[in-house]
């Protein structure tokens, strides 16, 4: 569809045309490979109305709340660490009615979007959900947030949740090529039905490779390029969270932050050296050398167990020189066939 | 130079397919025109089979639509559900090309069986089934169609693939997306009336007459002026077409059962003794 077309573009421009106030907007990555240079240069855009969702989120939602971004959140986790006078911007904002949050499971979450992802308009989700208060309590999607139907085969009661498409998915893979075909591997968690579900996509990359990369393995593409609306290219992308076969977590940073974020003043001060001060991901790690040296990121480097690779193969032409194989005969037996077989004229 | 009215066929159902579209081919002719299209004029059309190969490039005809072998690698690799939700159902394949066997004045099709669903007699001929043909004419935005060997009817004996149903909106009211925009078979390319969905002859072959597709058509079939348009006449393709399709896939120059009988023998030709020596 899209296919042929490139679609590099800085994070800047693709968050300013993409991304509208308002908008729904899912990070597909699940806790690994988070977009975290996606979702700061949302928050320096300083988009608003957003309605964040996020299967299992780690800092992300908080910090997105933290930039004024979020009005909604459609969530199952949302980490916390520090005991128990430890607040988050959550904390703050639930207090202050800032945010709506909508409490499902992580599979929940995951069955919204792949119904969403494959077009259909609910499917039926795991029955244990109803028998809890996620199930009974509702903010802002009411009733639509989770039914029972009784099956028409069984006639068993059958819990059902509906679609979800968000607007715009943001995803951090790996590689990809000029056309928008994403490759990630690792721990797939919900990237491939997150994306999918949604109507455009942006995927920020550690690295831009060729198509004929990728044509190699196409079974790592989990977005292809007809879906997606704009790579970015943006090496350590999802730091502090992990990549596979490129970096891994960085625990120290994040108990940096979190100790930050004891309280709003502490909080307020890491977004702003972080991400408000900061001109792009290139000057986030540029800033992190500054302060801490390059020897926390040598902590963090991977070590390297390569895929086997396969032979995906492909077969010998029909025709050697002026016989075909295929058939066994030479050219001029061919065409002495077509000429004999023919129905109409050149 | 002689060529087969086969060959006609397959180079312009690839024209049907326009730059930039993303197309789900089918088994038989539809294989080889898309890969020819991609090619050809479509160098930028996204191409996908029901096995799930997107964007395949093939550098000769695939031998159906599991058939990776026949391009050197591809960009996406999902399974058949996805192909059919995430792809198809969201509506993101512009149109699929399928062979068919039998179709009504609606563009509905059987696949399924010829004569009796029960066989009962011995003409009656049991056909492959719908494999992926029902959803995808059902879904994709559009459906082209190509008849290689089969034939209009009157009444459908099995309605394996919903076309235009009965005509007008019937389809639409059916919630069905898309719908048959052309049918290509031997003689020349039908397409279907606006408001009425009925088929009629759009163009015409090559050395084809106008009566020669109504003794084909079992109803009274309405041609393009029937409607205001000009009846199109397909022009003879270029010989270097031809040749190109004939090593990208040497079956349709020599028809399918010469060619499958003349594989048949070919095992001895390799084997000493030759061919004389096959029993």
């Amino acid at each position: 569809m899209n296919q042929g077309s490139n679609k590099i573009m800085p994070l800047t421009e693709a968050v300013a045309e993409i991304i509208k106030d308002g908008d729904m907007v899912v990070n597909a990555n699940f806790l690994s490979s988070i977009p975290y240079a996606i979702i700061h240069e949302i928050i320096r855009q300083g988009k608003k109305n957003l309605t964040g969702v996020s299967c299992s989120s780690i800092e992300e939602l908080d910090q997105m709340l933290s930039g004024g971004c979020l009005s909604k959140i459609i969530t199952s986790y949302y980490h916390r660490a520090g005991g128990k006078t430890y607040k988050r911007e959550l904390d703050r904002a639930l207090k202050d009615k800032r945010v709506q949050l909508e409490d499902y499971s992580n599979f929940t979450v995951m069955s919204m979007l792949m119904a969403g992802a494959m077009g259909y308009s609910f499917v039926p989700a795991l029955k244990s959900v109803k028998e809890s208060d996620i199930f009974r309590l509702r903010t802002f999607k009411g009733d639509d947030k989770i039914k029972t139907i009784a099956c028409p085969f069984t006639g068993e009661e059958t819990v059902v949740v509906p679609a979800l498409n968000p607007d715009v998915a943001i995803v951090h893979v790996q590689r990809c090529d000029e056309f928008g075909n994403a490759q990630y591997w690792g721990s797939e968690g919900t990237v491939k039905w997150s994306a999918l579900a949604a109507k455009k996509i942006i995927v920020s990359c550690e690295e831009l490779v060729e198509h004929e990369k990728i044509k190699r393995s196409p079974f790592l593409t989990v977005i292809p390029g007809f879906r997606v609306n704009a790579v970015c290219v943006e090496p350590m992308g999802a730091h502090p969270s992990p990549v596979a076969g490129y970096y891994n977590h960085d625990n120290l940073f994040r108990a940096s932050f979190f100790s930050f974020a004891f309280g709003q003043a502490a909080n307020e001060k890491f977004i702003s050296e972080w991400i408000l001060d900061r001109k792009d991901r290139k000057d986030y790690i540029d800033h992190y050398i500054s302060r801490f040296g390059q020897k926390p990121l040598e902590i963090l480097k991977v070590n390297e167990y390569m895929s086997d690779s396969v032979n995906m193969g492909y077969k010998n032409t029909y025709w050697r020189g002026d016989f075909c194989d295929e058939i066994a005969l030479t050219r001029e037996e061919y065409e002495r066939k077509t000429e004999e077989l023919g129905e109409l004229e050149l | 130079m002689k060529y087969r009215r086969a060959e006609l066929l397959v180079l312009t159902a690839a024209k049907e397919i326009k730059d930039g579209e993303m197309c789900v081919i089918g088994q038989g002719v539809p294989m080889a025109a898309g890969a020819i299209a991609k090619k050809t004029h479509a160098p930028n059309a996204t191409i996908l089979t029901e096995a799930g190969m997107v964007d395949i490039e093939a550098f000769q005809n695939l031998e159906d639509v599991a058939d990776p072998g026949a391009c050197i690698g591809f960009s996406y690799s999902v399974d058949l559900f996805d192909v059919f939700t995430t792809i198809v159902n969201k509506g993101y394949a512009d149109l699929c090309m399928l062979g068919i066997a039998q179709i009504d004045k609606y563009g509905n099709v059987n696949s399924t069986v010829i004569g009796n669903y029960n066989l009962d007699k011995r003409s009656d001929i049991r056909l492959p089934g719908s494999g992926g043909a029902n959803e995808f004419a059902g879904h994709c935005n559009r459906t082209v169609f190509t008849m290689m060997g089969g034939k209009p009817v009157e009444k459908l004996d099995y309605m394996t693939t919903p076309g235009w149903l009965i005509g007008g909106d019937s389809r639409r009211k059916a919630g069905l997306p898309g719908g048959p925009d052309a049918v290509l078979t031997r003689y020349g390319v039908f397409r279907f009336d606006e408001a009425t969905k009925e088929m009629y002859l759009a163009s015409l072959f090559p050395e084809t007459t106008v009566e020669e597709v109504r003794a084909y058509v079992p109803w009274d079939l309405k041609i393009a002026e029937d409607f205001g348009k000009e009846l199109e006449k397909i022009t003879p393709p270029n010989k270097e077409e031809v040749e190109y399709l004939r090593i990208f896939e040497p079956m349709f120059g020599i028809s399918g059962n010469i060619g499958r009988r003349l594989q048949s023998q070919a095992l001895p030709v390799y084997w000493e003794g030759g061919r004389s020596n096959y029993k």
